[in-house]
């Protein structure tokens, strides 16, 4: 009958669809777009900000299809161990700890890590003079709490924030003495406004910063991160790469 | 064996967020429950105005998420000039920790002026009557009649909301604090396994969850609440 | 100030209609879950009291993320070793309605607690009278007691309504737009957390205004009429 031909056409279809291969299945890329100019979503609800450019850039130029999803940071990890995503897009820091537990690509961008104050704060007495003042920084960053503790003391009190937002708030208000972070977002974000400013100059030192930013894979991937680093290689080295830093943070990258 | 299982970060965070959990738990359910009654008297006793305004404050503090209160308290209060001297700032504002118990308290004690009220509300109009016929002022009414009857009522739901707010203390991470939920999920963050250490903390949860059942069951046997209404089959 | 959050309101409302969808959606499942459960606590057989007293402890003890968690990423690992050994690809469950089961049955743990403690005080008379009248005790539960059950209860399921749907924003984390993390975006498009917050405060004081509006209108009939 013509009803149960349909339904074996379409039954046919859909298990055929799940079969590896039958379509260039897209890359799932997760990004957490809540933080301007990173990623965020802009007033039409579309996502934008530099690290979903890059990755646009990225798939045009292994001419692959990309599917990018807005994952909060909370379960992004949970999302690519389950297979819900396959890379994580969000540039992050390349720790030993994820490179041993997940593929990397190659480095998109070397940060130095930096202690801010609020302008008027007396910096004269350096990075000794945070000692004993509660530190803020973002919560759950190693990396970060590392720094800190190496440059103020194994004792120091180290708030974790949930968003730079908020940490600079409680630097405004008083409740911590130094917001530590990247230079890159410090200086773009923040001290740019001429309100704060460094402590000191940003540390590259690779003892603490690894082995800079990058994006995240499934252990395995290695099909996949070859591609996505063919297109990295690609987008780095024109000009584009530098335009859309500027674009959106006002500032070049340093790659190396 | 997941290796975070092994490593101190992991053991230390969990035993110093427990500490904080039970800290805030025991202290926003006091709190609450002294301010939750007198709110819920307000409402079902209270004249008009007090019973509106008892209304009004149930209202915005159970309506608006503690994310947002916690946020709004402790980031947006310091933006207040007038504030930061007072004696607010020092003895709250000033310490994330303060400031989360008082944020808590606040928000608990709309959720258990409601509980206190529902019971209140759940006995029977006959008792108070005859409570009335024999010649008792509403204050012993209250004393005897009242509030037995309702205590009973809502001693389970009490449990319920002392487990709600155990769980929802794990928030005050957005002010930085750090509970039993919230300390291991950052660890969990550092070695890349954010699956192991919400199990561990579950194990945590559901050995406390099991202390505040017993609790409510001895608390109900000692008060000889009934088995149960039920008829057979 | 206000025009930084102004473009986002369409945006931010979808998130608000999502919330109030998947609790509104939650919460009477969670009740018929509760009742049942309640029941059961109360029942002669032994294995299905027990059972009824574990699922409550055992649900209103996980951490709700767990469950969450549990619910869509374990079903997906459930299907994925299904297609392995017997080549049958079922589609997953979406996030909401991983959302939804979660949450359901966690709630319902909730609830049977609720229920329970007022099964546990209801006046015999009114049951014995039912049974006089020669119903049969199913219909006794039907007509008696469920429909006093659930006016008594009433409060104290409002308050379940709302933490509801405070806690439905975990569900974002897999994947549910819904209005907590919606404003945390809009926070970070505009860089103005405070002022995102203050709005969402105001959203969410509006879905509880309208819970409470539907409460107070059930606890005023009950009160009339006796009856829900």
């Amino acid at each position: 009958m013509q009803m149960t031909r349909i339904l074996a056409m379409a039954a046919g279809l859909w298990l055929a669809s799940t079969l590896p291969g039958f379509a260039d299945e897209p890359i799932r890329i997760g990004i957490d777009a809540s933080y301007r100019p990173f990623a965020y979503v802009d007033e039409q609800g579309n996502l934008a900000g530099f690290e979903v450019e890059l990755a646009k850039a990225v798939c045009e130029e292994i001419k692959a299809k990309c599917d990018i999803s807005n994952v909060p940071w909370d379960g992004i990890f949970a999302a690519l161990e389950a297979d819900k995503i396959d890379m994580v897009g969000t540039t992050v820091t390349k720790t030993p700890e994820r490179a041993a537990k997940y593929d990397t690509s190659i480095t998109i961008n070397r940060v130095g890590y930096g202690f801010m104050v609020p302008e008027s704060t007396d910096i004269s007495k350096g990075i000794e003079g945070l000692k004993g003042q509660p530190i803020g920084t973002i919560n759950g960053t190693e990396p970060y709490y590392k720094f800190i503790r190496g440059m103020v003391g194994d004792d120091a009190d180290i708030r974790g924030y949930p968003s730079p937002d908020a940490a600079v708030l409680d630097l405004d208000a008083g409740r911590i003495g130094a917001f530590m972070s990247d230079n890159f977002q410090l200086q773009g974000q923040f001290i740019s406004t001429g309100k704060y400013k460094f402590v000191a100059e940003p540390d590259y030192d690779s003892k603490w910063t690894g082995a800079g930013r990058g994006w995240i894979f499934r252990k395995g991937s290695d099909a996949l991160v070859k591609r996505i680093d063919e297109g990295l290689k690609g987008v780095m080295a024109k000009p584009i790469f530098q335009e859309m830093a500027m674009k959106h943070f006002g500032m070049r990258l340093r790659t190396e | 064996m997941p290796d975070i299982l092994f490593q101190d970060k992991l053991w230390s965070a969990v035993f110093s967020g427990l500490v904080v959990t039970l800290a805030l738990t025991v202290f926003s359910m006091i709190l609450g429950l002294a301010l939750g009654t007198i709110v819920a008297v307000a409402r079902v006793h209270g004249g008009r105005w007090l019973s509106l305004a008892a209304g009004a404050y149930v209202f915005v503090l159970r309506g608006v998420p503690l994310l947002i209160l916690l946020f709004l308290f402790y980031y947006g209060l310091p933006r207040i000039p007038l504030l930061r001297g007072t004696w607010f700032w020092d003895l709250v504002l000033v310490s994330p920790f303060r400031t989360a118990l008082f944020v808590l308290a606040l928000n608990n004690s709309a959720y258990l002026a409601e509980i206190i009220r529902g019971g209140l509300l759940g006995v029977q109009r006959g008792l108070v009557e005859a409570g009335r016929a024999v010649g008792m002022s509403s204050f012993l009414i209250f004393k005897r009649v009242e509030a037995p009857i309702a205590l009973r009522a809502i001693l389970g739901n009490l449990g319920n909301e002392t487990i709600a707010v155990m769980k929802a203390s794990a928030i005050t991470s957005v002010i930085t604090v750090h509970d039993l939920m919230g300390g291991p999920t950052v660890v969990g963050n550092l070695y890349l396994d954010p699956f192991t250490p919400l199990l561990v903390v579950g194990v945590f949860y559901l050995a406390l969850v099991a202390v505040i059942d017993f609790g409510v069951g001895r608390a109900q046997s000692w008060l000889k609440v009934s088995a149960g209404p039920m008829p057979s089959g | 100030m206000y025009d930084t959050v102004a473009p986002f309101l369409g945006f931010w409302t979808v998130g608000t209609i999502v919330t109030l969808g998947l609790s509104a959606a939650v919460f009477p499942a969670a009740l018929a879950i509760g009742l049942v459960a309640a029941f059961s606590r109360f029942s002669n057989v032994a294995a299905i009291a027990r059972l009824a007293r574990a699922y409550s402890s055992l649900f209103r003890g996980l951490p709700e993320l767990l469950v969450i968690f549990a619910v869509y990423f374990g079903s997906s690992i459930l299907l994925q070793k299904l297609k392995a050994t017997s080549g049958v690809a079922l589609p997953g469950l979406s996030p909401f309605v991983a959302a939804f089961i979660a949450l359901a049955v966690q709630f319902g743990a909730y609830a049977s607690v609720v229920f329970a403690d007022w099964l546990r005080v209801f006046p015999k008379g009114l049951i014995e009278a039912g049974a006089a009248v020669g119903m049969s005790p199913a219909r006794v539960r039907r007509r008696i007691i469920i429909p006093i059950l659930l006016r008594q209860a009433t409060p104290s399921l409002g308050n379940l309504f709302l933490v509801l749907l405070k806690i439905s924003a975990l569900a974002s984390l897999i994947g549910v737009e819904e209005l907590s993390r919606r404003t945390g975006i809009v926070a970070g498009s505009t860089r103005e957390p405070l002022l995102c917050y203050s709005v969402a405060a105001l959203l969410y004081l509006c879905i509880s205004a309208i819970a409470g509006l539907l409460q107070a209108y059930i606890e005023r009939r009950a009160r009339r009429t006796g009856r829900v």
